[in-house]
């Protein structure tokens, strides 16, 4: 190879694979010694070797890459701050009732996705999420603050390093698990097929149903990527779990109750993202509404599908961690399901918010007539500018951002490079 | 000349099997966001500047079959280019490597 081929080889490699105008550097963990000990641990304990990157001035995202000089993860600043804002409206949302308990959560799924259209080149769509937004003015939740500090500061240590040590390890995972594509959807995990798992609801209906969730399944979800997936979490949940027991000396139910927990909120961040993705793919045509309803539901069947994996495994996991025989992990089997029910009211909101925001948004990207671009219907709305602007300072922008200059840069396919040096 | 390709997993290797045979110097890396879309490949290629009149029309081939995803020439990058774009592209790289405006 030569030298100018491979002169900053794994830079060249980040700066092409991230979307512009994103920079980046070597992650210090937003400063925090724990998370980089866990990371350090993971390497260390699986002989992965590893380099982590961070990005910013871009909505959340993760990237792996394979260069030959060594693998890289790339994480934006961005998703540490919003899986902290989940867990933070997980905590708060059964204290509503009424339209509040519709509405806290429908607002603040909009504003995620609305980061995320951003990220898919969709900023005219990103502004209909923001459009849509229930008006909870004056209403103190605290769950937003676009400052990265502030946020990672506004929940306990325990389970702030949890989300972040799980959303790494989930990563470094899929180093440990590539995709497979040999593998379909009666490969066994812990026992069970990943079939099982996804047909289960069926199968304790008696109206039945099972074969066609069987079918439905085979035709519409990608078996290796989810088993890639589902890999990744038990991966993440067993490293999280031993190292907030054993190095974090907390007792093996709370650690696994957070591990868990931190799963949860990885797996509901990656569904709204894949949803955008979706919804983006919708807007620009090459995909129709009919295929579009098909892998909604195709993402639901694997999203409840990895939950079901991960609540067994936490079982094993659980009995491990208490010195116990992991065959005799039956007996663990309501603990981990009472860990589980303490969420059920946050879940199920948060569910059916996700499933009305993205039938709305659905909507407004197949409508006949789309609103103009985002300099027109910025230029008259002071709020709305306000609002992206503090979106773009939790991206990581400098205050001197300009909303609509970055919203023009960022829609673009057509990039002039900057330079990105890292730092 | 330096230029980055962003391609489909599936075809990502007889894309670099092309280029080598073209001259050109390739090192690549498989790229996996977290989403649910598919895996893709980047590219890093090295070309003589008096080669790549080879390589654009392996390119516009890979373009026009939808393979790739991501272009970089000089200080430029497309996402999705077209042939047109790329067609541009070479000839205000060409125009620069001989110092014209």
């Amino acid at each position: 190879m030569s030298p100018s081929l491979s002169d900053g080889f794994t830079e060249r490699f980040i700066s092409f694979a991230l979307a512009q105008p994103a920079k980046f550097g070597r992650e210090n963990f937003a400063g925090d010694p724990i998370v980089e000990i866990f990371v350090n641990t993971v390497r260390v304990s699986f002989s992965i070797e590893v380099d982590v990157y961070v990005a910013w001035e871009c909505p959340p995202d993760v990237v792996i890459l394979t260069p030959p000089s060594g693998n890289v993860l790339i994480r934006s600043e961005r998703l540490d701050t919003l899986l902290v804002e989940f867990h933070r409206l997980r905590e708060i949302l059964p204290t509503f009732g009424g339209e509040l308990a519709r509405e806290v959560p429908t607002a603040q799924i909009y504003r995620w996705m609305a980061e995320f259209l951003i990220g898919y080149r969709n900023s005219s769509l990103a502004l209909d999420a923001l459009e849509l937004r229930p008006d909870l003015t004056g209403l103190q939740l605290g769950i937003w603050n676009p400052f990265r500090d502030e946020t990672l500061a506004s929940i306990p240590q325990a389970p702030r390093i949890a989300l972040q040590c799980f959303s790494m390890a989930h990563e470094i995972g899929h180093l440990r698990y590539p995709d497979d594509r040999s593998l379909d959807l009666y490969y066994e995990i812990d026992g069970l097929s990943v079939m099982s798992h996804l047909d289960y609801d069926a199968r304790q209906n008696p109206d039945g149903g099972v074969e066609a969730i069987r079918k439905f399944a085979t035709h519409f979800i990608d078996a290796p990527q989810l088993i890639s997936e589902m890999r990744a979490d038990l991966f993440a949940l067993e490293c999280v779990g031993e190292f907030l027991s054993e190095t974090g000396s907390l007792a093996p139910e709370t650690a696994v109750a957070l591990a868990l927990s931190a799963c949860e909120a990885l797996i509901f961040v990656y569904h709204c993202k894949e949803i955008c993705r979706l919804i983006a793919q919708l807007a620009s045509g090459s995909m129709e509404r009919v295929d579009y309803d098909r892998m909604r539901l195709a993402d639901q069947i694997a999203w409840v599908g990895r939950a079901r994996a991960i609540g067994r495994r936490a079982g094993l996991l659980l009995a491990r961690l208490e010195g116990g025989d992991e065959r005799n992990f039956a007996r663990n089997v309501p603990r981990i399901d009472a860990i589980i029910r303490r969420d059920e009211t946050a879940r199920l909101l948060l569910e059916q918010a996700m499933g009305m925001c993205a039938e709305a948004l659905a909507d407004a990207a197949t409508a006949g007539l789309r609103p103009p671009g985002h300099d027109e219907r910025l230029r008259d709305k002071a709020d709305l500018r306000l609002e992206l602007f503090y979106i773009l300072i939790a991206f990581g922008c400098p205050g001197g951002v300009d909303v609509i200059d970055y919203l023009r840069n960022a829609d673009s396919s057509f990039h002039r490079l900057e330079d990105r040096t890292t730092s | 000349m330096q230029l980055a390709l962003e391609v489909d997993k599936d075809i990502a290797d007889d894309i670099e099997g092309s280029l080598r045979q073209a001259g050109a110097e390739v090192a690549s890396a498989s790229k996996r966001n977290l989403d649910g879309a598919l895996e893709t490949v980047i590219q890093l290629v090295e070309i003589a500047t008096t080669t790549g009149a080879t390589i654009v029309p392996l390119l516009l081939s890979w373009i026009t079959r939808k393979k790739v995803r991501k272009i970089r020439i000089g200080d430029i990058e497309i996402e999705n280019p077209t042939e047109e774009q790329v067609e541009q592209l070479w000839e205000r790289y060409l125009r620069q490597d001989r110092g014209e405006p």
